[in-house]
């Protein structure tokens, strides 16, 4: 598995940087080449409710080729860290970690990835897809700061 | 058939494949955005001039230019209202601010966008101030994912 992680501060309170991280429903906002997010069931998770179990069908669009497969929420501690694991052309694992900093939020991002052979076969070589894996993790940073220091 | 004719036919064939045949596969809408819209421009210019006057390529390179400069869109088989109601939901989700100014969508106060209907599901979008702010750069690119999350009907 390949390992590539990223982190940012965001001058926003702990909660507010959780909640729209967390859920599926953003993914496609701040995740360069996510496309969708669909089929996210329970829709929502209350501010008190575990997210575990929380599950979504996503596909990444890549110069026109479609990766798609499953994803489940497997930690869920507001505020503080969620997990999630996904499978199906890319088996992968998210997990975003929250620190108060001051009087903002320290978001650190860390993705695990294997893509299965067939993937690669559509989409390059393993090198370019790595270097992909690390910028996609440093822009979702950036866009989260973005989005959420408005 | 003479080797110019033969390459231009060739890259007109890989756009029209990857801009069309790719999408309509998955029955996605087609989505023909920034430098495809020249290229696809100049490719049919340049076969129209090979096969008869050298200076239709020229005029084909002159609206290749001015299309270049326009920052144009061109999406086949979505109507206009569910681009509006992409691109509202895409202005909600980036937390930037949208405003109807007319038949101008202004985004983050920087990015102003219109959307020009050419037939049922034919439109053209056209972006000003490209140079607008991060935030409305982000818009925009999430405004792409969605046109492309669409189904044709």
């Amino acid at each position: 598995m390949s390992k590539v992680q990223s982190s940012v501060i965001i001058d926003k309170p702990i909660e507010e940087v959780f909640d729209y991280a967390a859920s599926p429903h953003n993914g496609p906002a701040f995740i360069p080449n996510l496309n969708e997010n669909a089929n996210i069931t329970p829709a929502k998770v209350g501010d008190h409710d575990s997210g575990v179990g929380q599950t979504f069908d996503w596909r990444f669009n890549m110069a026109g080729v479609d990766l798609r497969g499953k994803a489940e929420v497997t930690e869920y501690d507001r505020p503080n860290r969620v997990k999630i694991a996904s499978t199906g052309d890319s088996d992968s694992s998210w997990t975003y970690t929250f620190e108060k900093e001051g009087n903002g939020t320290k978001v650190n991002i860390g993705l695990e990835y294997e893509f299965s052979e067939n993937a690669l076969k559509r989409l390059a070589n393993k090198v370019v897809v790595d270097k992909l894996a690390q910028k996609t993790c440093e822009q979702m940073a950036e866009n989260l700061k973005l989005i959420l220091e408005s | 058939m003479n080797i110019s004719l033969l390459i231009t036919t060739i890259l007109l064939l890989l756009l029209i494949g990857y801009f069309a045949i790719l999408p309509l596969s998955k029955k996605r809408p087609v989505l023909i955005k920034n430098i495809g819209v020249p290229l696809f421009t100049l490719t049919i210019f340049g076969i129209a001039a090979l096969l008869s006057y050298l200076f239709i390529f020229w005029i084909g390179v002159s609206i290749a230019l001015c299309l270049y400069f326009m920052c144009l869109w061109i999406v086949f088989g979505v109507t206009k209202d569910k681009l509006a109601e992409a691109l509202q939901k895409a202005t909600v989700m980036t937390r930037a601010s949208f405003e109807i100014d007319g038949k101008i969508y202004l985004i983050d106060g920087s990015m102003r966008i219109g959307i020009s209907n050419l037939g049922k599901k034919t439109n053209f979008i056209y972006f000003r101030n490209k140079n607008g702010s991060k935030r409305a750069n982000l818009a925009k690119e999430v405004f792409r994912k969605f046109i492309q999350n669409y189904f044709l009907e």
